[in-house]
C-alpha cells in the first residue's frame, strides 16, 4: 500500500518535473527505482554507522589516558577523569572533539565519492549516448541544447543526491554539536556545490570532446579530476600557479574550521588532517591579497573559481552540443577564457615570497626582475598557447569550406578596403576562419592582464617583459602556423603530425641544446632565444641577438603565414571550381509539375 | 536565392484535397507544418568526407503526400543525403528548405525541427525505459500537446498497446522498429524520413510496417524512405529516385519510370496459326518486337501502358483470331534497378 502511494506520488512529481525538463524526467525514471534507491541508501548508511562505531569504541571506559579525555596532557594524550567522585560514575568526555573526528570522516569521504562519482557517472552517460547514437535524436529535437544538458546535470548523478542527502542529516548533527561556527560548514556544502557545477560541467563537456575515446572518456576523466583533488591537497606551493589547485578541493576549506572556536586550545592539539591548517593555508594569496588570513575570503574565491570554471564549461558545452563540427570554442569565447585564466594565472604567479610580505603590513617588497616573474609564469602561458591551438582550430573541411565562400564573396564585392574590413571580421569573430589572428589578440590580453600585475607591483622593467612576451608569442604562434598547414596537408595523421611537431619543437630543440653544451649563460646562449627558455636567454642576452632573435621568428611567421594563405586560397578555389563545374542536372519530375 | 525555388503548388495534391485522416492519424497536421510550397527542397546539396564526396549537387523536391522511395547500391550516399536533410549532418555545400524557409541545424531551427521525424537505418532505444515511457519521454521533447491521448492513438496506430508498460528491451525486432516509427511521428511532423526502416524484418513485419506508411501517406504525410526491399517500395511509393556514387542519377514518378524504363512484355497463346497472329501482330504500332516461345506462344515486346494492352488486344479480338492467353507484363522496379547499374557499369 506504502509503496503504490509513494509510486504514485513519484509519479506525479516526475510529470511535473517532466513539464519543466524532459530529459530531468527520463534520467529520474530510468533511475529511481526501488533497487537502485536501495544500492545508494544502504552503503551510505552503513559507512555512517561504520564511522559513528569506530569512534564510539573509542570512548573513555577506563583509564589511565584517552583521547576523549579532560584531564591534564602530560604525555600527549588526555589523562581520565570521573565526573564524580564515586568509581561507578562515568568520565568526563570530550564530546566537541568526538563529533569532531566524526565529522572529519565524514568530510573526508563526501567529496571524492561526490565528486569523482558523478564525474564519471556524467561522463559515462554522456558517452554512452554517443555511442549509441542516441545523442543526435536530442540534438534534433527542438527542445535547447541547454535544456537537455541541465537535464543529464541534475538527473544523471541523481542517486549521488540521494546518497549526499543522506549523508547530510548526520553531518549536520555533528558539525552542530562541535563547537565549530556553523555558518563555515555551510560555506563548505557552498564550494562543494559550486566544485560539483564545475567539474560535472567539465565532465560533459570532456565526454562530447574527446569522442574519440570510444568509451574511455568516463575513466579518463575521472581520472584527471582525481589528480587536480590531490595536486589540491598538496603541500606548501606559494607563489605558483599550483597554489590555483587548492582551490578546486572542497576538503581545503575545513581547514579554517577550528579557527576561532571555544575550546580552539583543546580542539587544536587533539585535531588532525583536513581540519587543521598543515599545508600553509593561512598563507595562502591572491593578486597579493591574504586570502589565507581569512575563512570568507577564501571561501568567496573558491566559489567563484569554481563556478566561474562552471559557466565557462557550460559555455563551452552548450556550443559543442549544438554544433559539433565545428572548433571547440568560439573566438569570441576565446578572449573571455584568456582573460579568466591569466586573472588566476597571473594572480598566483605574481607573489614568489609573498608568505614574508603579503601579511605583514610594514613588509617593502624586493626587486624581483622580469625575467625570474616571467620563467615563472612561462608554463601557464605556455599551457594556455598550447590549448588555445587545440580549442581554435577549425576542422581542415571548416578552413577551406571558409576559403570557398570568401572567394565566392570577393566576386561578389570588388572593394579592397570593404573585403579587408570583412576579412579582419573573418579572423577575430567568425569559427571557422584561420585562428592566427585571435590567437594574437589573446596573447595581447594575457600580456596586459601580466602588465596590469607588474604595474601592481611597480618594481619590474616593463621593457624586459614585451621581449620575452613578444618572443613567446611569436613562437607560439608559429607553433599554430605549423599545425595549420599540416592540418590542411591532407595527412591522415596530422593531429599526431602536429603534436610531435610541437614536442620536437618546445621539448626537443632545448634538449638538443643542452646536450650541445650550450647553456643560457654561455657562449651560443642566444641560441635558447628561440625556444621556450626565451626567459633566461634573455637574462644574458645583449640587445642585438634579441634583435635578430625577433627579425628570424617574424620572418618565419611571415613566411609560414604566406604559405599556408597560398595553399589555403588554392584549396578553396580548387573545390570552388569543383562544385560549381556545370553538370547534367538529373531529370526531376518533381520540378516538371 | 530562396526565389530559385519559390512555392510551387502541385496540381495533385493541395492542403484541402488531402483525405481525411485514418484512425490513429492525427486529426491535423501542425499548421506550422501545413503549406502549400514543397515540404523539403534540396538545391546543390554536396557532402564531401576529406577526398571522397558522398553526395554530389542533389536538387530534390518533395510535395506535401508525396512518398518518395530512394533506391541505390550501398555505398551510394543514401543515408548522408537523408540525414543532411534532418539536420544530422551539416552539407558541406547546398540549400536546404523545408516547408520553404530555409534550414541549418546548426541554427535556431527549433519550429523546423517539429515539422522533420527521422528514423534511421540503425534505431537504438532507451533499455530502462518502458514503451510508454520512452514514447512519453520524446513527445515531452517535442512540446506534443494532449500527450496522453496522442500516446494512445500512436500506440494504437503502431499497433503496440498492449506493450505500453514492457521495457522496451523485451520487445521484438519488427515491435522496436515500429517503437521507433512511433517515435518519429509522436509530434505529427510533415516529413518522415525513414533510411531502410523494413532490414531485417520478416515478411509480416514489413507487412504492418507498408499498411502503417500507408496509413501516414493518407494522414497527409510527406515520406521520404529509403530501402533495399524495392517491391515494398513499388507498393505504395509515388516518386523513385535512383543514387549512384553520392549522384542523383534518375528522379521520376514510379509510373513515368516504368514506361520509360520498363520492358513491357505480352505473351499471347492462340489455338490457331501463329503466322495470323504474327500478321496482325505487325500491323500494330506499339508492338516493337515478337518472338515465338512455343508452338502456341509468341512474345511481345510492347511500347505503352496498360490502356494500350487492352486496345491491343481488342484488335486481336475483332481481327477474330483464336486466342486463349493475353497476359501483360512488365519489368518490376528491382529489375529496372539492376538494369540500371549493368548498364552503368558496362559503360
Amino acid at each position: 500500500m506504502i509503496t503504490t502511494t509513494t509510486a504514485k506520488i513519484l509519479e506525479l512529481g516526475l510529470d511535473k518535473i517532466g513539464d519543466w525538463n524532459p530529459q530531468l524526467m527520463r534520467e529520474l525514471q530510468g533511475r529511481l527505482r526501488w533497487r537502485n534507491l536501495l544500492m545508494a541508501l544502504i552503503p551510505t548508511i552503513l559507512l555512517q554507522t561504520f564511522i559513528v562505531l569506530k569512534y564510539v569504541v573509542k570512548l573513555p571506559v577506563e583509564g589511565p589516558a584517552n583521547r576523549y579525555c579532560m584531564g591534564p596532557t602530560p604525555n600527549g594524550m588526555p589523562l581520565c577523569e570521573r565526573l564524580g567522585t564515586s568509581a561507578a560514575s562515568g568520565w568526563q568526555t570530550n564530546w566537541p572533539l568526538f563529533w569532531a573526528d566524526i565529522l572529519k570522516d565524514l568530510s573526508l569521504v563526501v567529496p571524492w565519492v561526490v565528486v569523482l562519482g558523478g564525474v564519471y557517472l556524467l561522463a559515462a552517460d554522456l558517452s554512452k549516448e554517443i555511442r549509441r547514437g542516441t545523442l543526435n535524436f536530442l540534438r534534433m529535437s527542438p527542445q535547447q541544447g541547454r535544456q537537455i544538458l541541465l537535464g543529464k546535470l541534475l538527473g544523471v548523478p541523481i542517486l549521488l543526491y540521494v546518497a549526499l542527502v543522506a549523508i547530510l542529516p548526520l553531518h549536520s548533527f555533528v558539525a552542530l554539536h562541535t563547537d565549530f561556527d556553523f555558518a563555515k560548514i555551510l560555506a563548505f556544502y557552498g564550494v562543494l556545490v559550486a566544485t560539483m557545477v564545475c567539474f560535472y560541467a567539465a565532465a560533459l563537456w570532456f565526454a562530447l570532446v574527446a569522442e574519440a575515446l570510444q568509451g574511455f572518456q568516463p575513466w579518463l576523466a575521472t581520472g584527471l579530476v582525481a589528480v587536480i583533488l590531490m595536486a589540491g591537497m598538496q603541500g606548501d606551493a606559494q607563489g605558483s600557479v599550483l597554489n590555483w589547485a587548492r582551490l578546486f578541493n572542497p576538503l581545503n576549506s575545513l581547514r579554517f574550521l577550528a579557527d576561532n572556536t571555544p575550546s580552539k586550545d583543546n580542539l587544536g592539539i587533539m585535531l588532525d588532517g583536513i581540519l587543521t591548517d598543515t599545508h600553509g593555508l593561512r598563507h595562502f594569496a591572491w593578486w597579493y591579497a591574504p586570502i589565507g588570513a581569512d575563512f570568507r575570503s577564501y571561501a568567496l574565491l573558491a566559489i567563484s573559481n569554481a563556478l566561474g570554471f562552471g559557466l565557462i564549461y557550460w559555455l563551452l558545452l552548450e556550443r559543442r552540443f549544438q554544433s559539433p563540427a565545428t572548433s571547440i570554442i568560439s573566438k569570441r569565447h576565446s578572449y573571455g577564457l584568456s582573460l579568466w585564466a591569466a586573472v588566476w594565472f597571473v594572480g598566483f604567479d605574481l607573489q614568489q615570497d609573498c608568505a614574508d610580505y603579503c601579511f605583514d603590513p610594514n613588509y617593502i617588497p624586493g626587486t624581483p626582475n622580469a625575467i625570474w616573474l616571467f620563467a615563472s609564469f612561462s608554463p601557464s602561458f605556455i599551457i594556455l598557447g598550447l590549448l588555445l591551438i587545440a580549442l581554435l582550430l577549425p576542422t581542415p573541411q571548416a578552413l577551406i569550406d571558409w576559403a570557398r565562400y570568401r572567394r565566392q564573396g570577393e566576386r561578389q564585392s570588388d572593394r579592397p578596403h570593404a573585403q579587408l574590413t570583412r576579412l579582419l571580421q573573418d579572423l577575430l569573430w567568425q569559427d571557422n576562419s584561420p585562428p592566427m589572428l585571435a590567437f594574437g589578440l589573446n596573447g595581447v590580453i594575457v600580456l596586459a592582464v601580466l602588465a596590469l600585475g607588474v604595474g601592481v607591483q611597480g618594481t619590474v622593467s616593463l621593457t624586459q617583459l614585451w621581449v620575452i612576451w613578444g618572443l613567446y608569442e611569436l613562437l607560439l604562434l608559429n607553433g599554430l602556423l605549423v599545425v595549420q598547414r599540416l592540418a590542411i596537408a591532407n595527412f591522415t595523421h596530422w593531429r599526431w603530425m602536429a603534436i610531435g611537431a610541437l614536442l620536437a619543437g618546445g621539448l626537443g630543440v632545448p634538449m638538443a641544446l643542452g646536450l650541445l653544451g650550450i647553456q643560457t649563460g654561455t657562449s651560443g646562449g642566444s641560441l635558447f632565444l628561440f625556444t621556450l627558455m626565451a626567459p633566461q636567454a634573455v637574462e644574458v642576452a645583449n640587445f642585438g641577438a634579441m634583435a635578430i632573435a625577433f627579425a628570424v621568428q617574424l620572418s618565419l611567421t611571415t613566411l609560414l603565414t604566406t604559405t599556408f594563405s597560398r595553399r589555403l586560397g588554392q584549396l578553396g578555389q580548387s573545390e570552388w571550381k569543383a562544385l560549381s563545374e556545370q553538370r547534367p542536372r538529373p531529370r526531376l519530375a518533381s520540378l516538371d509539375r | 536565392m530562396v526565389s530559385e525555388i519559390s512555392p510551387q503548388i502541385s496540381p495533385q495534391i493541395s492542403p484541402q484535397s488531402w483525405p481525411r485522416p485514418a484512425s490513429g492519424m492525427p486529426s491535423e497536421i501542425p499548421s506550422d507544418c501545413l503549406t502549400a510550397t514543397p515540404t523539403l527542397s534540396v538545391r546543390g546539396l554536396t557532402k564531401r568526407f576529406q577526398q571522397k564526396i558522398a553526395v554530389n549537387d542533389i536538387d530534390l523536391d518533395l510535395f506535401p503526400g508525396e512518398i518518395y522511395g530512394l533506391i541505390g547500391p550501398n555505398g551510394a550516399g543514401k543515408t548522408t543525403l537523408m540525414e543532411m536533410m534532418v539536420g544530422a549532418a551539416m552539407p558541406t555545400l547546398g540549400e536546404i528548405w523545408i516547408d520553404g524557409q530555409p534550414f541549418r541545424s546548426d541554427q535556431n531551427s527549433s519550429r523546423l525541427q517539429r515539422c522533420i521525424g527521422f528514423l534511421p537505418d540503425d534505431y537504438p532505444l532507451y533499455d530502462d525505459l518502458s514503451v510508454w515511457q520512452y514514447l512519453d519521454y520524446f513527445a515531452r521533447l517535442y512540446g506534443v500537446r494532449d500527450r496522453r491521448d496522442r500516446l494512445y492513438d500512436i500506440l494504437e496506430l503502431v499497433q503496440l498497446t498492449s506493450k505500453r508498460h514492457s521495457l522496451t528491451t523485451t520487445l521484438s525486432r519488427g515491435m522496436k522498429q515500429r517503437l521507433g516509427l512511433a517515435r518519429t511521428i509522436i509530434h505529427q511532423p510533415s516529413l518522415l524520413v525513414l533510411d531502410e526502416p523494413v532490414s531485417g524484418l520478416d515478411p509480416v513485419a514489413r507487412m504492418e510496417f507498408r499498411n502503417i506508411i500507408r496509413t501516414l501517406q493518407q494522414g497527409g504525410m510527406t515520406i521520404l524512405i529509403s530501402s533495399h526491399v524495392l517491391s515494398d517500395l513499388a507498393d505504395f511509393c509515388t516518386t523513385i529516385g535512383i543514387m549512384e556514387l553520392g549522384h542523383l542519377v534518375e528522379s521520376a514518378p514510379l509510373e513515368e519510370l516504368y514506361q520509360r524504363l520498363s520492358r513491357q512484355q505480352i505473351f499471347i497463346v492462340s489455338l490457331g496459326d501463329l503466322a495470323d497472329l504474327e500478321a496482325a501482330l505487325a500491323s500494330q504500332a506499339c508492338v516493337i518486337s515478337q518472338t515465338r516461345v512455343s508452338e502456341r506462344e509468341i512474345r511481345v515486346e510492347f511500347e505503352g501502358d496498360a490502356g494500350g494492352a487492352g486496345e491491343l488486344l481488342r484488335s486481336l479480338m475483332a481481327a477474330n483470331l483464336p486466342l486463349c492467353q493475353f497476359n501483360h507484363t512488365r519489368e518490376d522496379l528491382e529489375t529496372i534497378f539492376l538494369k540500371h547499374l549493368d548498364h552503368k557499369q558496362v559503360s
